[in-house]
C-alpha cells in the first residue's frame, strides 16, 4: 500500500503548500495571482482524494482501515507523537466531499473576491482551512484530531473576521470563537478523561497518553470501560458530544453560525455550510463504536438535534436576510444529521444511522454550497445588498443564477428525485426504524414527528426565499448600480458542477445502496438489513410539494401587520430571543464577575505578585556584592566551594 | 588489536580534527610564510582569512561526511573512542564554528587576523578531541588545547584596559581551575592505576572516598569551563571586557568542551548507587546554585553583556540538571546535545545580532542602548526577538523543546525521589525569573526612542550568521529530531 500511503499524504500537504505560497505572496507585492497556487493545490488535493476513494475497494486490507505512517514529530520517553493518517471508507467519503467542494469554491472565489485588497490573505487562510480540515478527517488519534479541530476553528475565525475593519464582522468572529471555545473546553476535558480512563483498563496501562487516544485503541478499550465504568463512559461521551454540537452549531450553541455570515460568501458556503460544521457529525460518526455503548447520550444527541432542526427552521422562516435564511437552514439540516446519529442508540442500528447521516451530509454539502454561492451571485449583482425586502423579481436580471438557485432550493426542499429528497428520507427512515424499539422507541417516534414538521417548514422557507428573490415585480436596490449583471463564467462553472451534484447525487448514491455498501466497509460498522417503506417516500413528497405551495403563497402576500402571525414573526425574527437570553443570563453576569475579579487582580493578587517579583531583584542586588572584580576574592570563593565539597565527602561514611 | 593499531585507527577517525589543526597552524603562519605583511588592503585581507578558515571548516565537515560514521567496538580501549557522543560533540562544534567564523568575518581584530583565525580553528579542532577522548591524558590535552588559544584570542581582540583585565582574570582563574582538574585526575589515576576512562568507570562501583574526591575535584575543574557556580566569577568581567564575537564564543565553546568532558568522565549508568549518593547531591546543589545565581544576578543587571554572562551561567544550571538526569539514565545524552544545539542557535544568534548593531554604528553595551532598535535596524531586531523568545523557552522556538526535555528528564524520578521534583520546581521558577529579564530586552527593542536614526551599514556575513541561527531556532521547533 506504499503507493496509496503516499497519495493520501498529498491530500493535506498540497493545501499546506498552497497556504504557505499564498501567505508569502500576501507579504510581497504580487497579490493578484494568489488564486493560482491555491486552486492548483486544491485541485491536486481533490484529485488525490478521489483517486484513493475509487481505488480503495481493490486495495482495502482485511482490517478495513489503513494507517499511513507519517511524520514522527517528537519522542520523549515513551511519549511518541507521530502524525499518521487513518484511512477508511468513512473518512474517504467526507474527504472527497471536502476536497472537491473546496476546489470548486476556490475557483468561484477567484471571481467573487476579485479586486479585494486581501486577495492573497484570503487564499492563504482558505488553503490553511482545507489543510486543517483534511488532517482532522484523516487523524488517527483523537488528540491529533483535536489539534486540527482547533485549526479549522482558527481558520474559521480568521475568515469570518476577514473584513475585520467592519465592526459587525469582528464581533461575529469573536462570537463564533468564544462559543466554540466553550464547547471545545468540554471536548478537551472529554479527551483527557478518556485518556485517563483508558489508562486504568488492562488495554491501556502500558501505553503513553498519546497512543492511548489512537482511535483503534479507543475502540478496543470502549467495551471494557462500558462494562466496568459505564457512568464514566457516559460522562466522557457527553463531553465529547458537547464538542461535536458546538462545532456543528446545534442548540444551545447554534447562535454563532448565523452571525458567521459576516464572512465572504464563498467562505460561508465552504466552511459554514459544507465542511467545517459537519466536523461534529463526523466526530460522532467516527466515535460510533464508543457512543453506541452509551445510548442515553445518543438520545440526548437526538433530542438536541430535533430541537435544533425545528427552532432553526422556524427562525429561517422569518429571516429577511437571504444568507441568514440559508444559515438557519444549515443549522436545521445539521439537526437532522444529529437526529439520525442519535438513532444509533437503538441496538444494531448504528451502521444505518451513520450511513443516513453521512448520506445527508454529502448531499447537503452539494446543494447548500450551491445555494450559498447563488446567494453570493445575488449579493455580487445587488451591490452587497442581501436583504430580501430590498429586491425581488431577479429572474430576468440573473437568469442563470435563477436556475441554479432553483435547483439548490428544490433539492433542499425535498422535491422528489433530487438529492435532498433521498437523503432526507433515509434520515426519516432511520428514525422510523428506531421508533419500533420497545424500550426507547417513543423518543424516536416523537422525533420522527419533528422531522416531518421540519421538512414541511424547510420546504416553506426555501420556496418563500426563492420566490421572493427571483419572482414577482422586478425591484433592484440603488446600491446595485445601473446595470446589474449575472456572474461571470468562472463563478458559474463550479456552480454548475455543484448543481449536477445536487440533482443526481441522491439518486446515484441512495436508492442504489452504493453509499451504505461503501460505508459498511468501515471497521466496526456492520451491515444491517434496512428497508425504506414506500409510504414514507410518498408522504415526504407530499409534504415537500405542499410546503413549496405554502411558501409560494406566503411570498406573494405582504408581511402580516398585526395579530398572532405578527407576534410569531417577531418571535422568529428575533431568533426566539435566545441570543438575548444568553446575553442577559450569561454574558452580563460574566462581565460583572470579571469586573470583580479584575479588582481582586489589581489590588490583591497584583500587589502580592509585585512584591514577590521584587524579591529576586533584591536578591540579585545582594549577590552582586560578591562580584567584586578582584581575582583573589574570586579564588577564595571558589576554594571555599571546593572545600565545602570536600567536607561533604568526608562526612559521608563511604559509598 | 594492539595499541599501535588502535591508535592508527583513531588517527584515521580524527582526520577532520587533524585537518583543522593543520589548517589553523597554516593560517596562523600565513603572514610569516608569505614573507611580507599581508597589509595590502584590510578588506581583502579579512575576506582572505575568513574564506580560508571557512574552507578549512567545510573541508573538515566534508571529510567527516565522506568518512561516514565510524563503527564502535567494545574493545576500543585506546586514547579515543568514537561513538554517538563524540560525533554529537563534533557536530555541535562545527555548527558553532561555522557561525563564529561568519561573525568574525567583519569583527576580527585588524592586524591580528592570522592569529585570530588560527586560534579559532585550533579551538574548533580541540573540542571534538575532548569529545572523543577515552583517556584522562587525551582529555586534559584537549581541554588545554581549548584553553590556551582562548587566552590568546581574549588578549588580541581588545587591547584596552578592560580587555587586558579580562584576559588576565581568565588566565589566572583558568589555571587555578586546571589545577583542580589535574589534582582530581591524578587521584583517579592513583586509585585505578590507569588513565583509561573505561577502566576508571569500571571501578566506580567499588570506589572509596578517595575516588569520590578525585571525581569531584575533576568535576570542579570542569565546572570552570561550563561557568558553574562557584566558578563563574570570571564570566561577567570577561564578557564585558571582550568583543561581541568573543563573548558569543565564550558563552558557547567552553561550555561544549566542559559538558562533553563531563559526559566522557561519568557516562550514563556507570555510578553505583553508593557513588551516586555522593556525586549526585553535589551536582544537584551546584545546578540549583548555578540556576539561581545566574538568573538572580542577571535580573539585577542593566549591562547587556554582563546580563548575557549571567544568562550563560543560568543555562549551565539547566544543563547540569540534564547531566544529572543523564547519570541517572532518565535522559539520553541526546537531551544535552539538543540543548547545546538550541543554545548555540539562540545565544550565538543573539550575539550576531548585537555584532551587527555594533558594526552598523549602534551601541549594545547597556540594555537601554537597544531602545527603538526595531525602527533603527529591523532585521537584527527580529533576529534578537527570536533568540530571546528561544532563551525564554517559549513555543515555536528550539528553546522550548530544549527546556522541556530537560524538565521531563529532571522530574522523571519524582515518584521515588522528592528532590527531583523540587529541582523541577526550582527550574520552573528560574525559567520565570529568566523570562523577566529577557522580556526587558524585548520590550526595550520595541520601545520608542529619541535617537531613531536608522543604522544602514550592512554586513552580509553577520546577517547570514544570525539568519542561520534564527532559521535553525524556528526549524528545530518543528523538527526536534534534527536538533
Amino acid at each position: 500500500m506504499a503507493n496509496l500511503d503516499s497519495i493520501i499524504w498529498i491530500v493535506p500537504i498540497a493545501p499546506l503548500i498552497g497556504c504557505i505560497v499564498c501567505a508569502v505572496m500576501s507579504f510581497r507585492g504580487d497579490k493578484h495571482n494568489a488564486h493560482v497556487p491555491a486552486i492548483l493545490s486544491l485541485v491536486v488535493s481533490a484529485l488525490c482524494a478521489l483517486l484513493v476513494l475509487v481505488q480503495w475497494d481493490s486495495q482495502a486490507t482485511s482490517a478495513g482501515y489503513e494507517i499511513a505512517e507519517g511524520y514522527r514529530y517528537l519522542q520523549i520517553g515513551n511519549v511518541n507523537l507521530n502524525l499518521s493518517l487513518r484511512v477508511d471508507t468513512l473518512c474517504l467519503t467526507l474527504l472527497s466531499v471536502v476536497t472537491s467542494i473546496s476546489a470548486m469554491i476556490a475557483i468561484y472565489s477567484k471571481g467573487y473576491m476579485h479586486d479585494d485588497p486581501g486577495y492573497a490573505r484570503y487564499f492563504a487562510v482558505f488553503c490553511g482551512f482545507v489543510f486543517s480540515m483534511t488532517m482532522l478527517v484523516l487523524s488517527h488519534n483523537l488528540l491529533m484530531m483535536y489539534a486540527f479541530w482547533e485549526g479549522v476553528g482558527t481558520c474559521s475565525y480568521l475568515l469570518i473576521g476577514y473584513w475585520f475593519r467592519k465592526p459587525s464582522a469582528a464581533r461575529a468572529a469573536t462570537k463564533a470563537f468564544l462559543v466554540n471555545r466553550v464547547a471545545d473546553t468540554a471536548f478537551l476535558f472529554g479527551i483527557l478523561m478518556l485518556a485517563y480512563a483508558i489508562g486504568h483498563t488492562d488495554v491501556g496501562t502500558t501505553q503513553s497518553w498519546f497512543s492511548r487516544l489512537d482511535f483503534q485503541n479507543i475502540f478496543n478499550a470502549a467495551p471494557v470501560l462500558a462494562e466496568k465504568h459505564s457512568g464514566l463512559l457516559s460522562l466522557i461521551a457527553l463531553l465529547l458530544m458537547i464538542g461535536a454540537i458546538g462545532k456543528s452549531a446545534q442548540f444551545p450553541f447554534h447562535v454563532w453560525l448565523p452571525d458567521a455570515m459576516e464572512g465572504p460568501t464563498p467562505v460561508s458556503a465552504l466552511i459554514h455550510a459544507a465542511t467545517m460544521v459537519t466536523a461534529g457529525v463526523y466526530l460522532m460518526a467516527r466515535l460510533a463504536p464508543l457512543t453506541e455503548l452509551t445510548p442515553s447520550v445518543l438520545i440526548t444527541v437526538a433530542w438536541l438535534g430535533g430541537i435544533t432542526s425545528l427552532i432553526a427552521a422556524v427562525m429561517a422562516l422569518y429571516q429577511d436576510d437571504l444568507k441568514r435564511v440559508l444559515a438557519y437552514s444549515t443549522v436545521s439540516q445539521l439537526g437532522y444529521l444529529f437526529m439520525a446519529l442519535g438513532a444509533g442508540a437503538v441496538k444494531d442500528l448504528m451502521t444505518v444511522a451513520v450511513v443516513a447521516a453521512m448520506f445527508h451530509l454529502v448531499t447537503h454539502a452539494f446543494f447548500k454550497a450551491l445555494l450559498f454561492l447563488s446567494a453570493g451571485n445575488v449579493m455580487h449583482a445587488m451591490g452587497d445588498v442581501i436583504d430580501t425586502r430590498e429586491f425581488s423579481g431577479l429572474k430576468r436580471v440573473l437568469p442563470k443564477t435563477n436556475i441554479l438557485f432553483a435547483i439548490g432550493a428544490a433539492a433542499l426542499a425535498g422535491v422528489p428525485l433530487l438529492a435532498g429528497f433521498f437523503s432526507k428520507d433515509s434520515v426519516l427512515a432511520v428514525l422510523l426504524d428506531a421508533s419500533s424499539d420497545t424500550m426507547i422507541g417513543s423518543h424516536f417516534a416523537a422525533l420522527l414527528g419533528i422531522g416531518f414538521l421540519t421538512a414541511l417548514l424547510t420546504a416553506i422557507y426555501t420556496s418563500k426565499a426563492y420566490f421572493r428573490t427571483f419572482h414577482g415585480p422586478e425591484k433592484i436596490p440603488a446600491a446595485a448600480g445601473h446595470h446589474p449583471h449575472d456572474a461571470s463564467n468562472v463563478m458559474l462553472a463550479p456552480m454548475a458542477v455543484l448543481a449536477v451534484g445536487a440533482l443526481v447525487a441522491g439518486g446515484l448514491l441512495g436508492p442504489t445502496g452504493k453509499i451504505s455498501e461503501y460505508l459498511s466497509k468501515t471497521p466496526l460498522l456492520h451491515p444491517h438489513e434496512h428497508a425504506e417503506p414506500m409510504w414514507l417516500l410518498v408522504a415526504s413528497s407530499i409534504i415537500a410539494l405542499a410546503g413549496i405551495f405554502v411558501g409560494y403563497t406566503i411570498s406573494q402576500k405582504p408581511a402580516p401587520a398585526a395579530g398572532l402571525l405578527k407576534s410569531l414573526a417577531d418571535f422568529g425574527r428575533n431568533r426566539l430571543y435566545i441570543d438575548w437570553l444568553y446575553n442577559v443570563a450569561i454574558v452580563q453576569p460574566m462581565l460583572s464577575i470579571a469586573q470583580f475579579l479584575e479588582w481582586i487582580d489589581t489590588n490583591i493578587i497584583g500587589a502580592v505578585t509585585d512584591a514577590i517579583a521584587g524579591l529576586p531583584r533584591l536578591l540579585g542586588m545582594a549577590g552582586q556584592r560578591l562580584q567584586t572584580g578582584r581575582v583573589p576574592a574570586y579564588s577564595l570563593l571558589t576554594a571555599l566551594g571546593i572545600a565545602a565539597v570536600a567536607i561533604w565527602i568526608v562526612t559521608r561514611a563511604s559509598w | 588489536m594492539d595499541l599501535i593499531q588502535i591508535t592508527k585507527a583513531a588517527v584515521g577517525h580524527l582526520t577532520p580534527e587533524i585537518l583543522l589543526l593543520i589548517g589553523g597552524t597554516l593560517v596562523m603562519c600565513a603572514s610569516v610564510l608569505t614573507g611580507k605583511p599581508l597589509r595590502q588592503d584590510l578588506h581583502t585581507e579579512r575576506n582572505n582569512f575568513a574564506v580560508a578558515s571557512l574552507l578549512c571548516l567545510l573541508a573538515a565537515m566534508a571529510v567527516r561526511y565522506w568518512q561516514g560514521v565510524p563503527t564502535v567496538s567494545d574493545e576500543d580501549i585506546g586514547l579515543f573512542r568514537f561513538d554517538a557522543s563524540a560525533l554529537a560533540a563534533e557536530r555541535l562544534t562545527f555548527l558553532g564554528g561555522l557561525i563564529l567564523i561568519l561573525m568574525s568575518w567583519s569583527t576580527a581584530p585588524k592586524g591580528r587576523l592570522a592569529e585570530y583565525y588560527g586560534c579559532l580553528l585550533i579551538i574548533l579542532a580541540a573540542i571534538p578531541i575532548v569529545g572523543a577522548s577515552n583517556d584522562l591524558v587525551s582529555m586534559f590535552l584537549g581541554l588545554e588545547l581549548v584553553s590556551i588559544p582562548t587566552y590568546i584570542l581574549l588578549g588580541i581582540v581588545k587591547s584596552d584596559n578592560s580587555g587586558a583585565e579580562a584576559t588576565l582574570k581568565y588566565f589566572l582563574l583558568s589555571a587555578f581551575a586546571s589545577c583542580f582538574f589535574l589534582l582530581g585526575i591524578s587521584y583517579l589515576y592513583g586509585f585505578c592505576g590507569s588513565t583509561n576512562l573505561s577502566v576508571i568507570q569500571g571501578s566506580f562501583g567499588e570506589g572509596k572516598r578517595l575516588m569520590a574526591l578525585g571525581l569531584l575535584l575533576a568535576i570542579c575543574g570542569l565546572s570552570f569551563r561550563i561557568t558553574a557556580v562557584p566558578f563563574h566569577f570570571y564570566a561577567p568581567d570577561v564578557f564585558e571586557g571582550t568583543s561581541v564575537t568573543m563573548a558569543g564564543a565564550m558563552s558557547y565553546l567552553p561550555k561544549v568542551a566542559g559538558f562533553v568532558a563531563l559526559i566522557r568522565l561519568i557516562g550514563a549508568g556507570t555510578l553505583s548507587p553508593g557513588a551516586s549518593a555522593v556525586v549526585i547531591p553535589v551536582l544537584l546543589g551546584c545546578a540549583a546554585l548555578t540556576m539561581c545565581v545566574g538568573n538572580l544576578l542577571a535580573l539585577a543587571q542593566n549591562n547587556l553583556r554582563r546580563m548575557m554572562a549571567y544568562s550563560s551561567v543560568a543555562h549551565t544550571g539547566y544543563l547540569l540538571l540534564a547531566f544529572v538526569a543523564l547519570i541517572r539514565q532518565d535522559a539520553s545524552p541526546g537531551v544535552m546535545f539538543s540543548y547545546l544545539a538550541a543554545y548555540a542557535a539562540m545565544t550565538l544568534g543573539l550575539f550576531a545580532c548585537l555584532g551587527e548593531i555594533e558594526a552598523a554604528g549602534g551601541k549594545s553595551h547597556l540594555i537601554g542602548d537597544l531602545a527603538g532598535m526595531f525602527q533603527r535596524r529591523p532585521a537584527a531586531s527580529i533576529g534578537l526577538t527570536v533568540a530571546l523568545i528561544s532563551l525564554i523557552g517559549l513555543p515555536f522556538t528550539a528553546g522550548f523543546w530544549a527546556k522541556f526535555m530537560v524538565f521531563v528528564g529532571t522530574v522523571a524520578d519524582r515518584r521515588v525521589d522528592s528532590i527531583s521534583m523540587l529541582m523541577g520546581a526550582l527550574m520552573a521558577i528560574n525559567a520565570v525569573i529568566a523570562a523577566g529579564y529577557y522580556w526587558r530586552i524585548l520590550s526595550t527593542i520595541y520601545s520608542k526612542s529619541e535617537s531613531n536614526v536608522p543604522l544602514r551599514v550592512f554586513r552580509p556575513s553577520l546577517f547570514f550568521a544570525y539568519t542561520i541561527c534564527t532559521v535553525l531556532t524556528i526549524l528545530w521547533f518543528f523538527v526536534p529530531s534534527a536538533m
